[in-house]
């Protein structure tokens, strides 16, 4: 079974993939190491979008910390940050 | 003994200068990044990957009190710092502020022409009000195309707002030609894109 961090990890490639496929360019290498700027597949929406996307699919509230933005913009360090970030509670927890 | 200040002179510069880099992009800057504008900016001159980063900053007079100052940076730069200032706002807040964002995003995402990597961009331009009148404007305006041509450009770049007379008289002067004009009538913005090809 694929722990938590691995799943946020496909999420992020799969979403790279996805862009890049899009934007009719290469996937570029996926890594840990990988900065999602420096890809130039998300400009500044891109972003947005893809911390709201894992925030939706992992029911999170994504806390990267004290990071700063060349730290979270790694995929290794997003990824971890995602998997430590708290859960929120359901719709139907609220209730 | 007396009182330790544990403020960095890189601090004490900022807030020096805080209020005027604030001022020069503040249509902008206040709609972005509202109320706390000047808080968010105080902590991206901090950043070296920041468009409005002190290490950008070129100060005309004593750093003490200088007369004015700009930040200019190339295109290939400004791509950069301006992807990493947003992902710093992105993460500056909850899910419910994301989505602000990302509402203010969609709605600025045409608002600035893209900048060419070749291209020398005047980000921030300012004088204080004080000393106005005198001349620094030309004054700074040289020391920025000269840092152009020392970096080896001889595309300049910038934007405006289409308020600013004053500033758009000062550009005319030095060759800019407007490029673009673009609003987003729903929240005041409107601006003027110029550019100016000078040979060094």
């Amino acid at each position: 079974m694929q722990s938590r961090a691995d799943q946020i990890r496909e999420f992020i490639h799969e979403r790279i993939r996805k862009v890049a496929s899009a934007n009719r360019q290469p996937a570029p290498e996926l890594h840990d190491d990988l900065n999602l700027v420096e890809t130039g597949l998300f400009d500044s929406l891109g972003f947005v979008h893809l911390i709201s996307g894992i925030e939706k699919e992992f029911n999170i509230e994504l806390d990267t910390g004290d990071l700063g933005p060349e730290e979270f913009t790694l995929v290794g360090n997003l990824v971890r940050a995602a998997a430590e970030s708290p859960a929120v509670a359901s719709e139907t927890d609220k209730k | 003994m007396g009182p330790v200040s544990t403020t960095s002179l890189s601090e004490q510069l900022i807030l020096k200068i805080l209020p005027f880099v604030h001022e020069a992009g503040s249509a902008y800057f206040d709609f972005l990044l509202g109320a706390d504008a000047a808080a968010v900016l105080s902590r991206w001159m901090l950043r070296s990957s920041s468009e409005v980063s002190i290490e950008r900053v070129t100060l005309l007079g004593e750093p003490s009190d200088p007369v004015g100052g700009f930040i200019a940076l190339s295109g290939a730069e400004l791509s950069k710092c301006r992807q990493m200032d947003m992902a710093a706002l992105t993460m500056s807040g909850n899910r419910s502020r994301r989505e602000e964002v990302a509402k203010r995003l969609e709605l600025t995402r045409n608002l600035f022409s893209p900048v060419e990597a070749n291209e020398f961009y005047l980000s921030k331009f300012w004088i204080d009000e004080k000393h106005r009148g005198a001349g620094h404007g030309r004054r700074l305006m040289k020391s920025y195309i000269s840092a152009g041509h020392a970096r080896g450009l001889t595309r300049f770049f910038l934007d405006v707002s289409a308020q600013n007379e004053p500033a758009i008289r000062v550009y005319r002067s030095f060759g800019f030609k407007e490029i673009r004009e673009s609003k987003v009538p729903e929240v005041g913005l409107h601006y003027i894109a110029m550019a100016a090809d000078i040979a060094s």
